[in-house]
Formats: C-alpha cells, structure tokens, sequence
C-alpha cells in the first residue's frame, strides 16, 4: 500500500542534506505542505501549529498577513531572542514570513535538538524550521489550479461589558464612593453629590442617553438606582462600526510541473487578496517562483530557485498600543458614547444630505479621546506596507557517484549562492480634519528598508558503502552576510488627498542608518552506518560573528547522535507485528547570537540627539568586550516505533537542555545612569515529554481513518542569575532562580471588607533578609503592606498543550478536523483589570463589577467601584490559561478519475475548509494565545475563516 | 579522462572560490553612532556630548516627562496656584491628586521617570568631566565645556534632592540621594543615600566649580549654561539653603553678568523664545526636535484639547492681588469659554492660561524657558529681606514690579509667612513671594518654593479648585513636614543596588512616616 510505503521510506530535509526519518540520530519532525494547502493560511507559520509537538505558537494579530511566533521547546533565553532561525531551501533565509507563497512549500522541518541542528552553530540554539520549496518532477507536465474564497469574521467572543443603564449605576456609585471614602463626605451628601455630578462627568445632556430624565434625575433619589423605566435612544456599539463582518478573502495558484531525466522544472503563480476583520484593512500577495533543475551529466549539476513576490498591507496604526487603538476602544469605550452626532432628543444629527455625521466628541464628550472616533480615524488615516522580495537559491554541484569516477567516486563538491533581498516602503498617514494631527494640519511618515543578505558556502561530501560499512562525510566553509539600510522622514501640514511628502510645510523627522552582520564559519560532519542497524553522526561548526569583540568572536558547537533501529537485530525478526523500533539519543551545544543588538558589546553614543543646530549625542550603553552568544547544551533521547502494519505509530522523546551563558543585563544601580549592562552570567532550563501517537483504525480500500494525538511538556527553571540579583522583578513578573521564567508576582486578594467594600490583602512578616517568615500571613487592607508582600502565583507555561487531529477518507470524500489544546498555565488579563477597575469616565466595566459591594454589610468578591482607583495588580485578574479550540476542520471531495479522464482532465477536487472554528477559554473575551509570557493587550484580534475551494490538475 | 580534467579543473575554480576568510571583515560598526573616547579627545567634539545632554533634557522619556520644564510644570500643578478645572484627557492628573507613589515599581512612572533622567544627566556630564585633565584644546573652550558639565551636575543634583527628600534646612540629616562623581563602568557600584547636608555640598562644590570655570567664557547657544545661569541656580540653591547672603550676591551677579534686562510682558508674548532679552537659559525647540502632545505648550495653549477639557487655570486669590494696572493680567483670562462655569455662568475654575503660547502650534514649536531675568530679582530681594536689608529688597522688587505695574507700591515690612500660603501675614518677604507666584507661574515649579519655606497649603474652592477630588481635604497638604510630595525611589533602583534596600531605605509610602 502507498500509505504504508511512505511511512517506511519517509526522508526528511535536515540540516545541509536529507535523512531518513526512522534512521535519524536527532529529533526533527516534518510537515507535509499538503495539510497547508488547503487552509486559508497567509503565512507558513500559521500552518504549525498543531502539527508538531514541541512547537508553542502565539495566535497572531487577525491583520491579513501577518505572522504568528513560535517557540521550539520551551524558552532558551530571558534577552537574547527565543525565535527559531528559518531556512529556506538550504540558507537562512532573512525574507519577511508571509512573502513565501504556502502553496509552494513542498515540506516544513522542525529540528528540535542538537544533533539535528548542531550544524546551524550560533544562530541553531531556538531551533530550526526548514521550509523545502517545491522542485520540479521528472514525468508528464502538470498543471495544477487552484482557487479558494473565503470569509472571514472575528473569532472568540467579546468581553461581556455592561449595558449603558449598567454602565450610568456604577457610574453613580464610584462618583458617591468617592464623596464617601476620598472627600469624606457623609453617605447622604455624598448620594447628592454623585448625582450632581454625573451631568459635568458625562459631558452634559446630549451624552444622555435617556432622554425621559436629566444626568440629575436619572438615580432615583430614594432607592439609589436608575430608573427601572430608563430607555435609552441609542444603542451604538463601537465595535460593530469597525468590525467587518464575512470578510472577503480569495486566492488563486497556477503551478506547472515537470522535467526530464536530466532537467525538471517546477513554476507557480499566486494571487492572494484578503479583506481584514477590521475596516479598510488588507493584505495583497503576488507571487512567483521558478525552480530548476539540471543534471549536465553523472558529474555535473546545477539548479536554481528564483522567488519573486510583491505584497500590499492595509492596516491600522493604532493597532497594538492604547492610545487611540480601535480595538482598545470598540472593546473598551464608554457605551453612552454614539458613533454619530446626537440631537438633544436622542435622533442622529443629519447634514444637508441627510446623513448622519461621526461624532468626534466635539460637543464636549468626556475623556481621553479628544477629537476621536472610532470609525473616523480608520476611514480617514491610512497605513500601508508595501514590500517586494526577491529570493535566490542556486548551487553547482561537481562530481557524482558512478564507478567510472574511481577515486572520486562519491566525492561531491557544491558551491551554493542564497540570497534574500526585500524593498519595503511604509506608509503612515493622518488626517487634517480630525484627531491627534489635526491641528498640525495632516502628518505623513514615510519609511523606506532595505534588507539584503546572501549565504554563500562550498561544501565537499563524500558518500561510500563498503559492505555494511557506509559513511557521510562532509566539510565545508560559509560566508554569511547581512545588510539593512533604512531612510524614513516625516513632514506635517499638507495639502489634503495628497500623501507624499513633498507638499507638507514642516520637517518633523528625517533619519537614516545602515546595520551590517556577517559570519565566516567552518563545519563538518560525519555520518556512519553499519548495516542501517547503528547509526553514528557527529558534527562541528565554528562560527566567527561580528556581533562580538573581535578577541572573542569565534565559537564551537557541536554535536554527536546515535539511533540504534532495533527492529532490524535478529532477535526481533520474529516479532513481525513490529514494523519498525528504533531508539536514538543525542548531546550537543548550539548557540543563540541574536541579542537583539547588532552592536551589543560596544559603547557608544547615540548620535540622535541634536541640540536644535547643534551635533549632540547620549551614552546609552556600557561596553563590555566579554560578551558572547549564549549556549545550550542539548539533550535528546527518543523512541520511535510502527506496529500491527504501521495500524500504530508513536515518538516519544524526552529532552533536557541548558542555556549557560544566558545573556542578562546585569542589574546596575538606576543612579549610576544605566539600568544594567549586558553580561552572559544565567544558566535556565527547559525539560520536557513530547508525545505523538497515530492510530489507523480504520483502512480498507474504500475507507481510511487516521487519529493523531499530540502532547508536549515543558518544564522551564531559571537556574542562575547574577550574584547580586538572584531575583529580576518586572511589573507583575518576577524572574527568580529555582522558578520558571516569568513567574506572576504580585500581590493576593483576600477578599472584600464587608464594611466598607475595600480591597483586602494577604500580607506577610519578612525576616532580616527579607525573605518570607512561612505562616505569618494576615490579612490587611494596606496597600503598602500589601505590595511589599507579593506572592509567587505560577507562570503562563501550560502543563500539557498539543493537538488532536483526525483524517477520514471514504472514497472520493475526505475529512480532516484538528483540535489543539492547552491545559494549565495562568494569564494575567490587563484588560480585564482595566475595565474592573476604571480610570477614566470614557471606558467601561465589565459585567462582574456588577457583583460589587454597594453598602455595609454586603459580602463579595468585588470591591466598591471607583473612578480612577488605586488598585493594585492582584490574583483576581490571573484567569485560567487552559483552552480548547477547533483550529480547523476541512471536507473535500474528488472526483472520480475515470469522469474526469474523458475530459482530459486528471483530478478535480472541490473542499471547503473552517479555520479557528471555537475556542473555549475561562474567560470570554481573553485570548489565551496573546504571546507567551501570559498578558493581554489590545491586539488586532484573531479571525475565523470559512473558505471554499476548487483543485483541477490536468 | 578528458572528463576528469574537465571535472578538476572545475573543482579547481569552486575551491577558489572560497572568500577569505578575512578577520577584518568582522569587524563592523553602526553608521550612526560614535564612541565616546574620540568625542572626549578635543574640546571642539565634546561639545557633541554636552549638546546631547541638553537635548535630552527636552526630549521625551514617557508620557508626562520631558525634561527640567515637565517637571517644573510637575511641581506646579501639584500645587495651588495652577488651578485644575477638569480630568480632561487625565494628563498630570495623578501629579495633582498625588498619586504617583502608587507607581514607583513602573518604570513608565514619575518615581522612575524624575530618577532615572537626572541620574543619566549626571552620568553623561561625569563622563566628560573625566577627561578633564586629557581634553585637547584652548583652556577658555574646555572651561566652557567643564564648567557646563559641573552646572548640569550640581542641577541634577540639586533637582533630584528636592524631590526625594524633605527640605534640606531642618532637615540636614536625613536621607536624600546617592552621590556619583566618577564615569559609570560595569564595575560601579551602586551607592548609599547622602544625607542632605552631604548632597548638597556636593552641589555647592560643583556650582562653585561651575561658576569659577565658566567666568570669562562666552555662551554659544541660549541651551547652553552660561557664567550667569550658573550664578542663577547657584541663588536657586542658596535659597533652599538659607544661605541669604550667597544668594543675594549670586543674584546680583547673575544680574550685571548676564546683558540681560526686565522685559515688558509684550516683549516676549507667548514665553516662548529662548532668544528673548530677559532669558538666561532656554531650548530652542525645532519642529522635527520637538515632542509632540508631550510637550509643555501642548498641556499649556489653549489649541489642543489637553489646554482646553483640562483647563490649567491661575488661583483666582493670587489673580486678584495684581494691581489693575499690572500688565501680568493680560496672562490668564476671566473671559475665555473655557474656564469652567456653574449653571449661571459664573466662573468656578481659576482664570485660564494666556500666558504661555505655541510660537507655532503646527509645528509644536516654542521655546523651553528655565531662567529670566525676572527671576534673578526676585531673588536678590527675597535674600535681601531675609537679610534684614529692606531698603536693597524693595529697591529690586521695584526694578520689576515698575516695569510690570506703574502703580505699584509696597509699604510692607518683615519676613514673618503662614504656616500654610492661606494663612496671610502681610510681611514684605511674603510679598515678594506672592510677586514670584504670579510673575513665574506655571514655569517655576510653586511645590519647590512652598517646601523651601517650610509652609503647606490648602486648595480651596474660592481659588477656583471647584473639582472637590482635587481639593484633597483629606490629605496633609497643611502639613510641610509631611511626606506627601517626597517621591519614592524607583523600585529598578534597589533592583541594581546592593547598598541600598526597600525595607530600609526607601521613603515613606504614606503621606506620614
């Protein structure tokens, strides 16, 4: 059967060549592009996740295009980067992500462990993901077309607010809260003067909505409470007027494919266009790639892949910080206020045309956003990102494996050239008329980059068999470097409906710099088998970095693995429901130099501090010549197996791996000038289980059915940090020796005073060191007491995460549903707190403030409502980060060949797929993907997306 | 085998293909910055990091700091002459309604904020002050240079010490700040509290080093702390002091040295031009160096929402005691619509601000002015009169009040003040004080001057407080001994600082110890 041929034979891309997977000494897990093809994913890396264990992703922003992060076992660093260096075709590739057309991707490789990644030196401590384009297959020219449309919509519920009668009671209580318990005034005055103050609070009655009472009549003087018969006129929900519901997304792939013998040709066309969830918002892909391939003669080959692709991305500015973000304010504003202009009786305020007119608040609407609104600023700002990208992957390769070669036989030298190179040109743009640059007459920023690297390397293999004896050898040198150069300038008062900049009055900046990065690096490695039974590699690289001080730039990192297929000793032979077993295990040391800065070790002056005509520059940086990547020693044991005719197939593997040399900023005094100065002095862990089991209960002719569960640990310590600060305390993180990474510390609620409805708090005694006396909790109503006595409340890292996918195929008909699942780990919810504990009149409370104390004597978990509070940051706001969501669920049909052969036709197949479908979290509104240390923000939220499909192939 | 000599032959020209692996080629340096041994090498180049030190003193670090003139503003709206009238967009706010020590753990707060520019000012300056002995260069530019870096210190210094501590006088053993006067490397350490009277001899030290340097220098640019700046923050820290006599000679000597003079308010409309004949020490903002909705005219004009939904508004008390002549009326304006008015139109706010302005509010432009002429009077006559010299503190009183108002008399005598501003004497020091409150408001920081005369005051609603929340009623305003407006020191600080602990060395979180 082919599906049992493919399991036995599987080859995998792995580092500077292919493997077999059950031979394989490391841990590297593949993705077929197939289960890509058919979801509506922009970007390759939305396809990981689910599919591999061992990989967390974030959910990413719903802008069309962009790119979820990942994270390749756990969290290899505290300040140098944690993300996974990509490699496309060979060479690390330096594009933007979602340049790459999915449909092109032939497979995905992700190498876990050293000895799958050792060879990728200083840049392989995260992990490696290898994406392998698409090459061109010896046979009969096929044209593959493919088209897809789809909706899109928000996905996740909303947070559950209150309603604008809800909203006017809290309202009321915190302005009476605060008579009572900030100006002292007698409970009785206070009620009074709450009501008085409602209509200056509220700016004045056209921001009332109900218009069968005044601001000073709306609270029924003797029962405290709105009126029960209060309506309001209006009922205009800030996020329905931003939010694009069935947005439209289509794309469409041509692709050819072929070749002879000696040359084989793959090309592919894509077009993809993808309406946002928010208004106005975008994403435009073109791309194209040609792969060729040409073998000369039994000596002499050579190939090269050229990409092109041009992308358009609409999208908010706004989108990620608080200040006039859409997505804080459709989630979060103040629901009395209207989307369009109230007359007094509550009617939309109409112009000559009789339409109704977005309110900016100018009739004097309270709050933080002057001159605002929400459907104003994303109709009349505009943002776009435009980026073209060029990609290169092209080799010769000299020398070959037939016998007439004699002594060089099997000797092989290629000479690679990958290059990355990506134009973008970023557009920001506000308007004249209304908002933050109104009165500077319009502001445009315009920024230009330029990215461009190339990898060049020889390498020299050398692969014979002698009896059972075969060997892999390979030597090689490469030379990698990187160049960015940026030009942006922004000038305000233009002329309106022009975006450039040439008409503005006034130069409101102009910049320009150039960061350069290369590395010079040496590996081998050597590959050795005895009769496919054991299995032996090692490999080395040295890698010289001009990221480091010049006497200590150079490093190694190697690695050595062992797989030992039991399955093929004699003593097994009889044992024939055992199709394969195979046990493997690895050590190795890789290394992370991406430490955010280029220039880390140095000191120098930041030359952006002009004195009006004046040259002038800070210090902003100490130098420390020390400094060097961070490594990390990696350990990897596994079992790999296939039983009953490969009805079950499991991988378990274990792995422990130690950063050392983590690079931290060593706290420094804030009085010396500088918060700390980078120095390698951490070591941190991260050990884990990962799990994958595959059952076919199912397989007959007609009919197959295949279950995959996934399931990943991950057990992350931070063991070491500077002598002087074992701890490092960030907000309501603390990073603690002996605790896992971003550990909640933060102060415990104790509940509510029944007296008063103020906050309580655990609090503690601490001895002379300042540490915890054990038992000396009490419970206080100190603010002080209680910040000073924070508690350890657990970390975002989940204690179980995977995924559950089935596949179902009867006959023409096939269906694939995955479900990815994370069970323990907390989350921090900011924006829960926020709209629990409201600072300014322009937002809103959540539902559960509606459980709040409200007189002496009531006992709840909710303290009084205040306006602009002083709460602190306690366990009340730490939710649950457990989930469960339906990713995606795809249904196809294919049409029978024998139909299709008379047309000339080889295979039609029409499927229609449902990404992130639901999700199930504790909290609704929250979502538990945000990033990975476990807060919330006011982000672009995730979408779902239903999309049809069509597939010819003639 | 022809094959084979095809095939070497090619493997020849790919070997040689290799790069060399050059060592030089690793090492890069960004285009855009420079290292500070170069800079240090001649007078001429230092300049760069000196200017870049003034720079940062107006450039944005977070919302609501920008440098000396945000802080300024900070010590006035936590007083009770620049009048609140509404939340509006909650700017300053927590600065008005004192609650920034609830934040000191955040490093996007006041606590941090006021800390953390200040010491990296200090920082900056100490790294060429340690080139001192090495700089190349005419010893008239390197004075310049040094005397500048010792002044920026002594500021800092002297800034840092009135926020973080009570007032020195009745005070002078009590914690204040830590003291560096070396450049920072990895290895510093960090250091202790000073105590107050260590603190500011330190600032006495630099001042006067400060002073001694920069006489017979020349000022290059109105950002640049010339020999009469200095002698201007040397009065500043003299009055903090008590020291009457050093500030009343300093003053004066600021006065003669400067070759500046009293200027009729018209003369520089708007506060706004560091070239004005009055200022001593000012930025020039330029359009593309300005900072935007964080910047100082843009929570002052009344052309953005911030100067209009959150009024900054004069105590209408102080407003009154301007003679009808006084020419400083034209600065607030009874009339506007924007001060806050009850239901029958009265006004409840103070008088809004008409005396600070954009030069040009689309570009954000307008100077940042942090001494005048002006204030070196008031000064010399404050110094004077506690000296017990009458006749000299009416003499230069009068040299400005004639100029601000023909029919201004002053008849009063004595130094006795209340022991909050409500509390009115009639004394002579207290009006020259009153004087000071109405020529410097909203530039000066009233906060400083209320602790240095050891007096708390009281917002009241007949001032024009008429938002009760802000009146604080329930706080020890009254109180100059209380803790209220002592900052707490950053929680990054004891994270990096190994002499000095939460437990024993931070200041009080309440209002009392």
């Amino acid at each position: 059967m082919q599906l049992e041929s493919e399991m036995i034979d599987e080859v995998i891309v792995v580092a500077y060549g292919t493997s077999k997977k059950s031979s394989f000494t490391g841990s590297a897990q593949s993705i077929d592009g197939k289960k890509m093809e058919l979801r509506p994913i922009s970007s390759v890396t939305k396809g990981i996740e689910g599919q591999v264990t061992g990989v967390q992703g974030t959910s990413s922003s719903g802008q069309p295009g962009s790119s979820p992060d990942i994270r390749i076992r756990g969290f290899g660093s505290l300040n140098a980067s944690n993300s996974p260096l990509y490699v496309v075709d060979g060479i690390p590739y330096d594009g933007a992500l979602n340049a790459i057309n999915p449909a092109d991707i032939e497979s995905m490789t992700i190498l876990k462990d050293a000895s799958a990644g050792a060879l990728y030196g200083a840049r392989g401590a995260n992990g490696v993901v290898m994406i392998t384009t698409k090459k061109g297959k010896e046979g009969k020219t096929q044209v593959t077309y493919r088209s897809n449309i789809g909706w899109s919509s928000r996905a996740g519920h909303d947070y559950n607010n209150v309603d604008m009668k809800e909203f006017t009671q809290l309202l009321y209580e915190a302005l009476r809260n605060g008579y009572v318990y900030d100006s002292g005034y007698s409970w009785m005055d206070a009620e009074a003067a709450a009501r008085a103050t409602l209509k200056s609070k509220m700016g004045g009655e056209r921001y009332n909505p109900f218009k069968a009472y005044t601001w000073d009549t709306i609270i029924d003087a003797t029962t405290g409470e709105v009126h029960p018969d209060a309506v309001p006129a209006w009922d205009e929900n800030w996020m329905k007027a931003v939010k694009r519901d069935n947005a439209f997304r289509h794309e469409h792939q041509l692709s050819v494919n072929g070749g002879s013998e000696r040359t084989k040709y793959m090309l592919s066309l894509g077009y993809l266009n993808e309406d946002g969830i928010l208004q106005t918002t975008n994403f435009q892909r073109y791309n194209a790639r040609v792969n060729l391939e040409s073998k000369i003669n039994d000596w002499f080959a050579a190939n090269a892949n050229v990409s092109l692709s041009h992308s358009t991305t609409d999208y908010s500015n706004y989108s990620g910080t608080a200040y006039s973000n859409v997505w804080y304010t459709a989630q979060f504003a103040n629901p009395m206020f209207p989307v369009y202009v109230k007359n007094m009786d509550g009617t939309n305020e109409l112009d000559e045309n009789g339409n109704p007119q977005l309110d900016y608040g100018e009739y004097g609407r309270p709050g933080s956003m002057s001159d605002f609104s929400i459907l104003g600023g994303l109709l009349d700002d505009k943002s776009s990102y435009k980026s073209d990208g060029v990609g290169l992957r092209s080799g010769l390769v000299l020398g070959g494996d037939a016998d007439r070669l004699g002594f060089f036989k099997g000797l092989k030298l290629a000479v690679n050239f990958g290059l990355d190179y990506t134009n973008a040109l970023d557009m920001s743009y506000m308007n004249m008329h209304h908002g933050n640059q109104a009165k500077q007459g319009g502001y445009i920023w315009k920024d230009n980059s330029r990215s461009q690297s190339y990898t060049f390397n020889q390498l020299l293999t050398w692969t014979r068999s002698f009896g059972s004896h075969n060997f892999n050898v390979l030597a090689g040198h490469e030379f990698y470097e990187y160049l960015y150069e940026y030009l942006a300038a922004a000038k305000s008062n233009l002329v309106d409906g022009i975006l450039e900049l040439r008409p503005g009055t006034t130069m409101q900046t102009a910049d320009s710099y150039t960061s350069q990065y290369r590395i010079n690096s040496l590996l081998s490695q050597f590959d050795y088998n005895y009769a496919d039974k054991y299995y032996f590699k090692a490999s080395l690289r040295q890698d010289a970095s001009s990221r480091f001080y010049k006497d200590n730039h150079t490093g190694t990192f190697w690695s050595v693995g062992a797989n030992w297929r039991i399955s093929k000793e004699k003593f097994m032979q009889r044992a024939k429901w055992i199709d394969n077993l195979s046990m493997k295990a690895s050590y190795g040391e890789q290394g992370n130099d991406e430490l955010g800065s280029l220039y880390l070790w140095q000191s120098l002056y930041n030359l952006s501090y002009p004195n009006a005509d004046n040259v002038g520059g800070v210090i902003t940086s100490l130098e420390t010549k020390d400094l060097t990547w961070e490594k990390n020693g990696n350990l990897n044991i596994g079992l790999e197996g296939s039983l009953f005719g490969h009805r079950l197939s499991f991988n378990v593997e274990y792995y422990y791996k130690r950063t050392t040399d983590m690079l931290l900023s060593y706290p420094m005094a804030t009085s010396t000038g500088f918060n700390g100065y980078n120095a390698n002095v951490g070591n941190m862990s991260n050990t884990g289980v990962e799990a994958e089991l595959t059952i076919v209960p199912i397989r007959t002719r007609d009919f197959n059915w295949s279950v995959t569960f996934m399931g990943s640990t991950v057990k992350n310590k931070v063991l070491k940090l500077t002598k002087e600060t074992p701890e490092i305390i960030s907000g309501i993180y603390s990073i603690k020796e002996g605790n896992p990474i971003n550990t909640f510390y933060m102060a415990k609620s104790a509940g509510v005073d029944p007296s008063n409805g103020q906050q309580l708090y655990w609090a503690y005694e601490k001895d002379d060191d300042g540490n915890k006396i054990e038992g000396s909790d009490y419970v206080t109503k100190d603010r002080a007491k209680a910040n000073a006595s924070k508690y350890y409340l657990g970390s975002r890292i989940p204690d179980l995460y995977g995924s559950i996918s089935t596949n179902l195929a009867y006959k023409g008909f096939d269906l694939s549903v995955m479900t990815t699942y994370s069970i323990g780990g907390k989350i921090y919810d900011g924006l829960y707190y926020s709209s629990m504990n409201v600072l300014y009149v322009s937002n809103i409370w959540n539902r559960n403030a509606l459980r709040r104390w409200r007189k002496p004597g009531d006992i709840t978990d909710i303290p009084r409502i205040e306006l602009g509070g002083t709460a602190i940051s306690t366990d009340r706001f730490l939710i649950d980060a457990s989930y469960f969501a339906i990713k995606n669920i795809t249904f196809g049909y294919t049409f029978p060949a024998e139909l299709l052969r008379k047309v000339g036709i080889n295979a039609v197949r029409l499927y229609t797929s449902m990404d992130n479908l639901a999700l199930f979290t504790h909290l609704d509104g929250m979502n538990p993907q945000n990033n990975f240390s476990g807060s919330t923000s006011y982000n672009y939220t995730p979408n779902k997306t239903l999309s049809v499909g069509l597939e010819i192939k003639f | 085998m022809k094959s084979l000599i095809k095939y070497l032959v090619f493997c020849l020209v790919a070997l040689l293909s290799i790069a060399s692996c050059d060592d030089e080629k690793l090492e890069l340096n960004p285009t855009s910055e420079m290292s500070g041994a170069s800079l240090m090498e001649s007078a001429t180049t230092a300049l760069v990091p000196l200017n870049g030190i003034y720079r940062s003193m107006y450039t944005s670090s977070n919302a609501e700091a920008f440098g000396p003139m945000s802080f300024n503003f900070m010590n006035d709206a936590m007083a009770e002459d620049m009048v609140l009238g509404a939340d509006g967009s909650g700017w300053f706010l927590w600065d008005v309604l004192y609650r920034f020590k609830n934040y000191f753990t955040s490093t996007a707060e006041r606590c941090y904020t006021i800390w953390s520019m200040h010491y990296s000012w200090i920082a900056n300056a100490n790294y060429i002050l340690a080139a001192e002995e090495t700089m190349k260069g005419d010893t008239k530019d390197i004075n310049y240079i040094m005397g500048q870096c010792y002044a920026i210190r002594a500021y800092s210094y002297f800034m840092l010490a009135q926020n973080f501590a009570r007032t020195m006088v009745g005070h002078e053993d009590e914690p204040c700040v830590p003291i560096y006067t070396e450049p920072t490397t990895p290895e510093t350490e960090g250091q202790p509290r000073s105590k107050n009277r260590e603190v500011y001899a330190q600032i006495d030290s630099d001042i006067n080093k400060a002073v001694a340097l920069l006489k017979g220098t020349t000022q290059q640019h109105p950002s640049h702390i010339s020999y009469a700046t200095a002698l201007g923050l040397k009065a500043r820290i003299a009055l903090v002091e008590n020291n009457w006599q050093d500030a009343k000679e300093a003053a004066h000597e600021a006065i003669s040295a400067s070759g500046k003079r009293i200027l009729h308010t018209a003369d520089f409309y708007g506060v706004n031009d560091a070239e004005a004949g009055n200022v001593l020490w000012g930025f020039k903002i330029k359009s593309d160096q300005a900072t935007g909705y964080n910047g100082f005219f843009t929570h002052l004009d009344t052309i953005f929402g911030y100067g209009i939904n959150s009024p900054k508004t004069i105590n209408k008390i102080l407003y009154s005691k301007m003679g009808q002549k006084d020419e400083r009326r034209a600065w607030w304006n009874p009339g506007s619509q924007y001060n806050i008015r009850d239901d029958d139109g009265n006004v409840i706010s103070g008088y809004i601000n008409d005396k600070f302005h954009f030069i040009s509010a689309k570009d954000w432009t307008g100077d940042y002015i942090l001494m005048r002429q002006e204030e070196l009077y008031l000064m010399a006559a404050e110094a004077e009169c506690r000296l017990g010299d009458e006749v000299s503190a009416k003499a230069d009183l009068m040299a400005l009040m004639s100029v601000r108002d023909p029919e201004y008399k002053c008849e009063k005598t004595g130094t006795a003040l209340g022991v909050t501003s409500n509390e009115e004497t009639s004394s002579l020091l207290e009006e020259i004080i009153t004087q000071r409150r109405i020529e410097l408001w909203g530039e000066y920081g009233r906060l400083y001057d209320l602790k240095r005369l050891h007096q708390g005051f009281r917002r009241t609603y007949d001032q024009g407080w008429s938002v009760a929340s802000y009146r604080l009623s329930n706080r020890p305003t009254d109180d100059p001994e209380c803790y209220i407006w002592v900052f707490l020191i950053p929680q990054s600080e004891f994270d990096g600082n190994v002499n000095m602990s939460l437990e024993n060395d931070q200041n009080p979180m309440d209002d009392y110890k």
